[in-house]
């Protein structure tokens, strides 16, 4: 125990000891794990007759001496780049860090060579003291969220900022390599072979949610662009103390969204994400010229399950972001008319999956972590032509619903008429019948509405609602063929054919010169006449319901 | 028959007269003991031994039957034949009179004093007269009950004077002519009878010297119309005497009980308190007999009851109504002098008052003051000068209707009346003006909005000044653009999601002028425009507007209630027209509950209001006609439908929505209980819930034919599906004629199997005092009018106060995303071809069962002026211009 805090001393002496040009240089070749952070920090103080320069001064010192003492020699700061006071930032608080764009905060970082870099603002609110900061990043060019701390004690000041700094940082993880079928990457993670200056500082755990990020270098290892890949993320699986190699999740949209990228040009770093703000309007859009806003679809949320989301994990949200948080497993949201929907940040389940419906069908499913940016677009396709189809179809079930009903009625009147033997009334019955719309005209309809909304398909050039719309159509088809079938009116065509015969026969019979008086026993009454079995039974009468009119199940 | 009579004496009179008379007087004897032994079973209903059976064939010496007495006639001038026709009678004759004088002993006639009065159903079903006996006992006679005898009354008397007079006369010296004199002579000495349970119409004739008198049905009705008086059953006494009164209104008796009874029918229901009926008897009472004793005290004292009863419930009319009954039938009654004294000393001390407070500028007061004292007495001096003076200054209108606003606070929508009175409460920044093949906007508050930029932009300029007689308050555009903000403001909770669609943003030019910015152009500005101003920084807007809600104080005002009680509302200018003007208009309108058309008739004839705005087409008709009347047609015809809940779960089903369309006779529905005319043309079937005139109305469209087998069909099919459906419950508001609408489709439902209640919102239970619970309901019956079904047809679906998606959350996709297409219609007529198609795919999704429409009307009185030369499309379209002159009713109640 004793031989490992002397080593972490140790290790922290001599990153101090180390000068920070060289820090690259001193790790060795290819060992991203041992190469540390080279960090810039900065405060601006807002005006208060409480910030004297002597509390500006103490603050930065101690501020130095907490950031020394937690990340050790994992972070080197650039000579003149430590703990230094900030007076380009205008004005100085929350607002300013909220102005300050990339590009501001490397033209005030020229002249400091450094990967990461923090801006803090130190001010009062009220009887409370706030700190707030931003993360700023050369590797992933980019500029974090705010992040701030509170407290109300005055010498308390450089803890929260401590604090501050603790939840802006945000580890840079290299992706080594990424496995299509298991859906997993190995990472590792920057200066992870660098003990920290506190043994119980931990800026990653299993669970918490990275975003992968190309980086595409060119001939001589500069970086000609960045680009994030969308809808994926890595889920960190549990890792053990002082590990640098970890294992990732992938979760994406994508069959293979980090695989196809690795080339020797190109660079996949994963940043921590950890959601800042309580929700995420997330805007549907449809085309790009202009993007159409797609209001009235439902955006379902529901969990994502990933190997590692049951570990602990630092990606939880703020303290203060998780006011909209919502416990329910699944959400069913609705765009309104700018094709937005709010997403609230779920405490429990950081990432979540979304779907977007239109109707029967899933127009988008995405892994989604709320509560990243305030806004995000999603890209979906024009369900609008599939949509008409849909509706098209479903007054076409309508009518057709009303013709089996009306047909339905019809034929029970048609049996009632049979069973009283009133062939003339069950003739009648059975024009009118034939009279109502039958298969063949709902299969011309339906023919139509296929064709016309392929048509403006095919034009569109819209695959996907092409296959949508010849499997409505085709469940239509089964429908109409289910419930218009022409077997039942020639069914009942023959039972009157053969009742008209029967009554024309006897009618003849009636009327035969040489017919057999009516008296006369017939040949089924002799005495001795053997019967057959069933002839003995008694006639089985039918149940009541069995008699009954029965309408079509429709 | 007395032919038949004639015949038997001529056979007697060949004989000898001696001979005659003995024969006859056994013979009469006989008879009269056959009939004793009839008439004494005449009252009883015992079937016992009929002592007189063998006489069912008739004695010899009665009468004889009609057939032989005609046939009988031919053989009087043959003699052989005639001798041996009275030796027959003589001999059946003495053997009569010795079987009969047996049976006499027998038979005992019922005595007067044992006799009871017929009751009213024995005078109903037999009428009958009794024949008091001439005997030995004078003191209690023998009566002889008989059907009604003729001629009458005073039988006996007009037998006897007939008899004098045929005596004076000379005696025939020709045998024929003698035999006839002899023959009337003997037929008035007798009175022919019958008795009134011989069905076989046997004749008896009784001498008439053995009546003493006779009791006539007459005479037995009057006795039991006195014994039902005296049980106070005058009802039943009063329609007892009525057929008398026709007949033989001069019966001795008849008057005078008849008098006797009023009388005591006017105390007794004077002591019951009903004084109504009592000077209804007693006026009653003065027409047969004004000098009737006590009449004259009693009839003063009622009027003086009822008019003070009337004073004190301030219905003055009502009071002038007894006074001038009764100084109708007693011109100078002491009552009549005191109270027309004490009426117009009322009048003129009111007029006094009336012109007091409009001295002090008390003008609504003076108006009430001066009104009641029109009602009061009309003829008061000065008065009508007083009246056109006070009415010219404050202008008033009454007004009568069947709902009035609030009535059906717990239905989920507003009612035509809530609609009615929030219009009237408020102006929006753009006004339906006309209805016509499209809808047509005006705007107080704007002097111009021009659409720029092909559109995106429109510039609004407001009206720097307002009217005189405008009911509103200069606007600046910062109050219009505050609310602007408001509605596309999401955190507001005026936010208006299908304006904040549109509108991207406000900017204030100047003091009265304002930008509008759209993110996309509408079809349209006017429909969307269609809100209340609302004050600066108040969250809420659209206070009770029809299309979007709030709570914040409206600028945008015109009239404003005041003293609401149950059954009026007084609405009164929110700000009052100043002093010093040449002309001034309409300032106050007061509406009156009634609960039927009927009743809303009689206030309208009455005077006591001046316009109606809800009667059904069957009831203007005679209004039409009348002179004194506007009758104007609403430009938009009122529309019923069925509407499904969207939450309600059994109805997700199709087969079970289209089930209750097919179960519906809808015409009938229309002829019988909303027309009450099978051939009026003020109504028709729709297939929409907006006007069939209306540019989104898709006349294609063919109604489902009501089909009993058809709903059964679907109903079984809506049971397999859902396994069970639970009742409906079918809820409508407080409207009389939709409720009877209601109840027949109700009962029509019934009728194929499906089971629906009517239920109606917690606040037409009469419970107040509970917490009104949320109404569950399935089906709603509504009555509306859709100026705009481009913008209203959203909230209609949804019964909701705007255009939420969220509140179509329940609707199928392509429905939800068919509404908003129709919202982001490009151009207008994009929209009415997308409003035509959605109407076409709401009916055949059954998405609610549109039923009617009818052409309802509004009258007015014609001392109403300056009101719109169009339609209205609203009851109270710029009702702040009408000019109401002065006028009272000066007719006799």
């Amino acid at each position: 125990m004793r031989i490992g805090r002397t080593l972490a001393l140790l290790a922290v002496l001599v990153g101090y000891s180390v000068p920070c040009g060289g820090a690259e240089e001193a790790a060795p070749l290819g060992r991203v794990d041992y190469m540390p952070y080279r960090v810039s920090l900065s405060v601006a103080f807002s005006q208060d007759a409480e910030i004297t320069n002597a509390y500006r001064r103490s603050v930065c010192s101690t501020l130095r001496t907490r950031l020394a003492q937690t990340f050790g020699a994992t972070w080197i700061f650039a000579p003149g780049a430590a703990v230094r006071l900030n007076d380009r930032l205008t004005p100085p608080d929350e607002s300013g860090l909220d102005r300050l764009s990339y590009r501001d905060a490397a033209q005030q970082l020229s002249g400091f060579a450094c990967d990461k870099a923090y801006f803090l603002t130190i001010g009062r609110q009220g009887p409370k003291w706030r700190v707030a900061g931003r993360e700023w990043d050369r590797t992933l060019q980019s500029l974090g969220t705010i992040a701030s701390e509170t407290t109300v004690d005055r010498a308390l000041v450089p803890d929260a900022a401590l604090t501050a700094v603790e939840r802006l940082f945000s580890p840079l993880l290299i992706v080594n390599d990424a496995d299509r079928d298991s859906k997993s990457a190995t990472l590792t993670i920057r200066a992870g072979s660098i003990p920290f200056g506190d043994p119980n500082f931990e800026p990653l755990r299993g669970g918490d949610i990275f975003r992968p990020v190309f980086r595409f270098l060119d001939s001589k290892r500069a970086v000609r662009s960045i680009q994030s890949v969308p809808w994926t993320y890595l889920v960190l699986q549990p890792l053990s103390k002082g590990q640098s190699q970890v294992k990732a999740s992938v979760v994406s949209s994508y069959r293979a969204p980090l695989a196809a990228n690795m080339r020797r040009r190109v660079e996949v770093v994963a940043v921590r994400v950890r959601p800042e703000l309580s929700e995420t309007h997330l805007k549907l859009a449809a085309g790009r010229d202009p993007p159409q806003p797609q209001g009235g679809l439902f955006v379902s949320i529901s969990e994502l399950s990933t190997p590692s989301t049951g570990a602990q994990s630092s990606t939880k949200p703020a303290a203060g972001a998780p006011a909209a948080s919502v416990e329910a497993t699944q959400l069913k949201l609705l765009s309104n008319r700018r094709g937005e929907v709010t997403i609230p940040v779920n405490l429990r389940h950081p990432i979540v999956r979304l779907e977007v419906h239109s109707g029967a069908a899933i127009l988008a499913r995405r892994p989604f972590v709320p509560g990243l940016d305030a806004e995000a677009t999603l890209e979906i396709a024009d369900d609008r032509v599939r949509l008409g189809t849909e509706r098209e179809i479903d007054v076409l079930e309508s009518q057709l619903i009303e013709t089996v009903a009306r047909r339905g009625a019809l034929i029970s009147r048609t049996r009632a008429a049979l069973s009283r033997t009133d062939t003339q009334r069950a003739q009648q019955l059975i024009s009118e019948v034939e009279r109502l719309p039958g298969g063949d005209e709902y299969f011309a309809q339906l023919n139509r509405i296929r064709v016309l909304a392929l048509e403006e398909a095919h034009n569109r050039k819209d695959r996907v609602a092409e296959r949508r719309i010849e499997d409505l159509c085709r469940k239509t088809l089964e429908r109409i063929t289910q419930y218009l079938s022409d077997d039942r009116i020639a069914t009942f065509k023959e039972e009157l054919a053969t009742l008209t015969n029967a009554n024309k026969v006897a009618t003849e019979l009636q009327n035969a010169p040489m017919r057999r008086a009516q008296d006369s026993p017939p040949q089924n009454n002799a005495p001795l006449r053997r019967r057959s079995p069933d002839e003995l039974k008694p006639p089985v009468k039918k149940p009541a319901e069995e008699r009954q009119v029965r309408p079509p199940s429709l | 028959m007395k032919r038949a009579m004639g015949s038997f004496d001529i056979s007697l009179a060949l004989r000898g007269r001696a001979r005659l008379a003995a024969i006859l007087s056994v013979f009469v004897l006989t008879v009269i003991g056959l009939l004793l032994a009839r008439s004494s079973l005449a009252f009883q209903d015992g079937p016992g031994p009929r002592p007189g059976g063998t006489r069912q064939k008739g004695p010899p010496g009665a009468t004889k039957d009609p057939q032989s007495r005609s046939k009988k006639r031919p053989k009087k001038e043959k003699e052989p034949a005639k001798e041996k026709q009275s030796d027959d009678v003589e001999k059946a004759a003495s053997d009569e009179s010795k079987r009969l004088k047996d049976l006499k002993s027998e038979q005992k006639l019922p005595q007067l004093l044992d006799m009871s009065v017929p009751t009213v159903a024995e005078l109903n079903r037999r009428p009958v007269d009794w024949l008091v006996l001439d005997g030995n006992n004078k003191r209690n006679p023998e009566v002889l009950v008989v059907k009604p005898v003729f001629p009458r009354p005073d039988t006996l008397r007009k037998l006897s004077d007939a008899l004098d007079e045929l005596r004076k006369r000379p005696r025939p010296t020709n045998p024929d002519e003698r035999d006839k004199w002899e023959t009337q002579k003997a037929d008035l000495q007798k009175l022919m009878v019958l008795l009134p349970d011989d069905g076989s119409g046997q004749i008896y004739e009784i001498p008439t010297g053995k009546i003493d008198h006779i009791v006539y049905h007459e005479d037995l009705v009057i006795r039991r119309g006195g014994l039902l008086a005296e049980e106070k059953k005058f009802r039943d006494a009063l329609e007892l005497l009525y057929p008398l009164e026709r007949t033989a209104p001069k019966w001795k008796g008849l008057e005078d009980l008849s008098r006797r009874m009023l009388l005591s029918e006017a105390e007794a229901t004077l002591q019951g308190g009903d004084y109504l009926a009592g000077l209804m008897s007693l006026v009653e009472l003065h027409a047969r007999d004004p000098g009737y004793p006590g009449l004259h005290g009693r009839l003063g004292d009622v009027t003086d009851k009822l008019i003070e009863s009337a004073r004190q419930a301030h219905d003055d009319r009502e009071a002038r109504h007894y006074l001038a009954r009764l100084a109708r039938i007693e011109p100078n009654h002491e009552t009549v002098e005191k109270w027309n004294r004490a009426l117009q000393t009322d009048a003129q001390t009111l007029t006094a008052s009336a012109l007091k407070a409009a001295g002090e500028g008390h003008y609504s007061e003076a108006a009430a003051t001066i009104d009641r004292a029109a009602r009061v007495w009309p003829k008061a001096v000065g008065l009508a000068e007083v009246h056109r003076k006070i009415c010219e200054r404050y202008q008033w209108l009454s007004v009568g209707a069947m709902t009035l606003p609030g009535d059906d606070s717990g239905l989920p929508w507003p009612t035509l009346a809530d609609q009615r009175v929030t219009r009237l409460e408020q102006f929006d920044l753009f006004d339906v003006d006309r209805v016509d093949d499209a809808t047509h906007y005006r705007s107080r508050l704007l002097e111009e909005w021009e659409p720029t930029d092909l559109g995106r932009r429109a510039l609004f300029t407001l009206r720097r000044t307002h009217a005189s007689w405008e009911s509103r308050q200069d606007l600046t555009a910062t109050s219009l653009m505050s609310t602007i903000r408001a509605l596309i403001d999401p955190a507001s909770p005026a936010y208006d999601e299908r304006f904040a669609s549109y509108v991207d943003g406000v900017q204030l030019l100047s003091a009265l002028e304002l930008e509008i910015r759209f993110s996309r152009a509408p079809p349209r500005m006017e429909p969307l425009f269609r809100f209340p101003i609302t004050a600066t920084g108040s969250v809420g807007s659209a206070a009770g507007s029809l299309d979007r809600s709030g709570d914040g104080p409206v600028l945008s005002r015109r009239f404003q209630r005041s003293t609401p009680s149950r059954d009026a509302i007084v609405f009164r200018r929110a700000f009052p027209q100043p002093e010093g003007l040449d002309q001034y208009r309409l300032a106050e309108v007061d509406e009156h509950r009634y609960d039927s058309p009927q009743h809303e008739i009689q206030a309208l004839l009455r005077g006591d209001v001046s316009m109606l705005l809800d009667l059904p087409p069957w009831a203007i008709g005679s209004l039409r006609k009348d002179t004194r009347f506007f009758v104007l047609d609403y430009a938009i015809p009122t529309t019923h439908v069925l509407q499904f809940n969207p939450n309600s779960q059994p109805l997700k089903s199709r087969e079970l929505r289209l089930a209750l369309s097919y179960a519906l006779d809808v015409q009938r529905i229309l002829s019988q209980r909303i027309l009450r005319n099978a051939d009026s043309s003020a109504g028709r079937l729709s297939t929409a819930p907006f006007a069939t005139t209306s540019y989104a109305y898709n006349g294609v469209l063919t109604r489902r034919d009501f089909s009993a087998s058809m709903a059964v069909s679907l109903h079984a099919a809506a049971v397999k599906r859902l396994q069970s459906i639970p009742p409906l419950r079918l809820v409508c508001e407080r409207d009389p004629e939709a409720q009877s609408a209601a109840a027949e489709i109700v009962a029509q439902w019934k009728r194929v199997g499906i089971a629906v209640e009517l239920v109606q919102p917690e606040s037409l239970s009469g419970n107040p005092q509970s917490d009104p619970r949320p109404l569950e309901w399935d089906i709603a019956y509504r009555k509306l009018r859709m100026e705009e079904p481009l913008v209203e047809i959203w909230p209609f679906l949804t019964v909701n106060s705007g255009a939420r998606l969220e509140s179509v959350r329940s609707a199928p996709d392509w429905l939800r995303i068919e509404l908003l297409d129709v919202d982001r219609a490009p151009d207008w007529k994009s929209a009415v071809s997308r409003l035509q198609t959605l109407h076409a795919h709401l009916y055949a999704e059954v998405a609610y069962i549109p039923l009617w429409e009818v052409d309802d009307a509004i009258v007015l009185r014609k001392n109403v002026r300056d009101f719109p030369p169009f339609k209205f499309v609203t009851p109270y379209q710029d009702i702040e211009r009408w000019i109401v002159q002065s006028w009272f009713p000066e007719d006799e109640p």
